[in-house]
């Protein structure tokens, strides 16, 4: 926990530096749910030492969840941001053959933002710590990830190069730590320190921003990432792009598209490869219903043969589409969500699969002062 | 625009604007959105339309200038008058006062809605310059000509238009709240006095109510609308439990982050200042009606 002190020297940082009035508030949510979720596959997972001969399982879990964002901010524009999200679902499963598994996941994360006008940008300074637990970890095909401790300190600077046209840089160094040894040893092998930097352009097309936040913006980031228990150390180049249409430019409609590719050359041959990612969203307001979906693709090509499984890199591709209908401005704030998902990932070595079909329903509460 | 490299802003441009017709296309939006066709002779038919509403804004605006100025002169000629202890030129200027502060209240309402119209105008004439703009660069790209030509002069020339208008249309005009009336009783006002002061609060509550308060309720109303729609779109991009993708490394499963200049829940940062403002038109639409009542708890006076 050595860098939870860094939560209270940036509030007093912000809130020490000055006499302007500082205004709080705070939106958030609270959500309670059920899901029904059914796993198929025969891959298996080098972090995941217990075997179970069940190629096909059913769960059905209970979900709780809340999500926050804190602002104190001054009539300069300096604020402080918090913000923090977590929940913890427990899971009753069947059809393993040795036993029946009723794991349950915890995961908090909380980050804290400050940022300030200096050298006509804006300039960030962050902090996150990220906590997930898991009890009662499943063997394949009930893919759980293991539970970890992660750090992540990192600044950016953005300033507007001319109208609509922004440049941006980060730096940020991020440490996981993976459930300790005597839970499961092998977890370790997937404990990493990262640093990254990174450089962006960011093409607006709505004048002034708030009017909508209608943009393109393409990056670069180099990213370094050790894993000691592996004695491996990778390099990666990253570039990529996102674009964004905003709701309040577009009757209503928000999509974003993020693709990303990295090559990724490292101290072990065995994990050089050339990635791609491909994430998009789409959000629109049909009356009083939210409806969303959410595709992603990321898939990987190794540079030199592969013949073992590397922790966690154990899929060479994966798909995964969301889609879900939330009904919207019911009384004390109230809405509800139905939704479903379809998850599907493939290694190239044996051709073994995972999948997973999730059906979800929930109530959400949401939160302002 | 000019430092920007020609192929990589059209390709930009070209990229966004063909992916959000194919999207938009796919959603079934109204078809002046994004994907309408940009002619310049939709940029000069909204440019009209500017043209007269700024021009009727300005007259508006030049007519509530010489309002300011005679109310100031006939305070002025009011303060003299009770000074010299002239009570019926006095009383004949504080009548005139009256009828002017009814008219100026009314002026300030239809300046409001004029700057309404105004700022619309100038969001469509915007809107229209940068489907042209859009419109021009695909022009560029399917006849590959050199950008060099009358098509960049025509690029360029919708630029420096749309220029002015932000820079005429500036920062959102704030009218301020009308100023809490300080009529007080006298000792010698007569019943018809004190009633024609008691309707004066009256009136100026009335006015707090139809030109501020519904209006800020609506805003307030819809700005909580547009919160829950985005608390619920940040949710949903939330990933609470973490970890529902399978492990396919770092290469693959990271994104390219981003939010660098994210600037906050600005919704809620409005949404608290309406509110603000709101009870501060409650409170004195309150002590406005209050004292209405004391003065009318005073008419037993002289008839």
């Amino acid at each position: 926990m050595k860098w939870t002190g860094l939560f209270p020297a940036l509030a007093l940082l912000a809130i020490g530096g000055g006499s302007a009035r500082l205004e709080a508030q705070f939106q958030g949510s609270l959500t309670a749910g059920a899901a029904w979720e059914r796993y198929r596959g025969n891959v298996s997972l080098v972090t995941v030492p217990h075997i179970d001969s069940a190629e096909s399982v059913v769960a059905a879990a209970s979900e709780w969840g809340f999500a926050g964002i804190m602002n104190f901010a001054d009539s300069t524009g300096r604020g402080l941001f918090l913000s923090g999200e977590g929940g913890l679902r427990q899971f009753v499963a069947w059809g393993f053959q040795q036993r029946n598994y009723a794991p349950r996941e915890h995961r908090f994360r909380l980050r804290t933002d400050y940022r300030e006008f200096v050298w006509t940008g804006l300039l960030t300074i962050g902090a996150t710590l990220d906590v997930r637990g898991v009890a009662d970890l499943t063997p394949m095909p009930l893919y759980l990830a293991p539970g970890y401790r992660s750090y992540l300190v990192d600044a950016a600077f953005s300033r507007p190069l001319r109208e609509k046209l922004e440049v941006d840089a980060r730096v940020g160094f991020d440490e996981r730590d993976y459930a300790g040894p005597s839970v499961l040893p092998t977890l370790d092998f997937l404990d990493r320190r990262s640093f990254e930097v990174q450089a962006g352009a960011r093409r607006r097309f709505q004048s002034p921003p708030g009017d909508g936040d209608d943009h393109v913006r393409l990056f670069a980031a180099y990213l370094y990432h050790d894993y000691p228990s592996q004695a491996r150390g990778d390099h990666a180049l990253r570039l990529g792009g996102e674009w964004l249409l905003d709701r309040r430019r577009s009757s209503g409609l928000e999509v974003s598209v993020n693709a990303s590719g990295t090559f990724n050359r490292s101290s072990s041959s065995r994990v050089e490869y050339n990635a791609a990612r491909i994430e998009a969203r789409a959000a629109k307001v049909v009356g009083s219903y939210l409806v969303s979906f959410r595709a992603l693709w990321s898939g990987k090509s190794y540079v030199n043969p592969q013949e073992f499984l590397v922790p966690g890199e154990e899929f060479n591709n994966a798909a995964v589409f969301h889609g879900q209908v939330e009904r919207l401005f019911l009384a004390e704030d109230m809405s509800i969500v139905v939704g479903a998902e379809w998850t599907r990932a493939e290694t190239n070595i044996s051709g073994d699969f995972f999948r997973r079909a999730r059906a979800t329903f929930g109530l959400q509460k949401q939160l302002r002062f | 625009m000019e430092g920007i490299p020609a192929a990589l802003r059209r390709s930009v441009l070209l990229a966004g604007h063909a992916a959000a017709c194919v999207l938009l296309t796919t959603f079934v939006l109204p078809p002046d959105t994004l994907c309408g066709q940009g002619t310049r002779q939709a940029v000069d038919e909204a440019q009209e339309v500017y043209d007269n509403a700024r021009d009727r804004h300005q007259e508006a605006f030049a007519a509530w200038n010489r309002l300011e100025l005679a109310v100031d002169s006939l305070i002025e000629e009011f303060e003299r008058a009770q000074g010299a202890g002239d009570d019926e030129l006095s009383d004949r200027l504080q009548a005139q006062l009256y009828e002017r502060a009814g008219l100026k209240q009314r002026t300030r309402g239809q300046l409001r809605q004029l700057k309404e119209e105004w700022d619309s105008a100038g969001e469509v004439l915007k809107q229209r310059i940068d489907e042209h703009q859009l419109s021009l660069l695909e022009q560029w790209e399917e006849t590959g000509q050199d950008p060099e030509d009358e098509l960049l002069e025509e690029f360029l020339e919708v630029d420096r238009l749309r220029d002015e208008v932000v820079e005429e249309m500036g920062a959102p005009e704030l009218l301020e709240l009308p100023e809490m009336l300080n009529i007080r009783g006298l000792p010698e006002d007569t019943r018809a006095d004190l009633e024609r002061k008691a309707t004066a609060y009256e009136d100026y509550a009335e006015l707090l109510e139809t030109l501020w308060l519904s209006r800020l309720n609506e805003q307030i109303d819809e700005l909580t609308r547009q919160l829950q729609i985005e608390e619920a779109i940040r949710r949903n991009n939330l990933d609470i439990f973490g970890g529902r993708l399978p492990p396919v490394g770092q290469g693959g499963a990271a994104s390219g982050g981003g939010g660098v200049g994210d600037p906050g829940p600005t919704l809620a940062q409005q949404i608290e200042d309406l509110e603000i403002l709101r009870q501060t038109v409650i409170d004195r639409q309150r002590l406005a009606l209050q004292r209405a009542e004391e003065l009318r708890g005073r008419r037993g006076g002289t008839p």
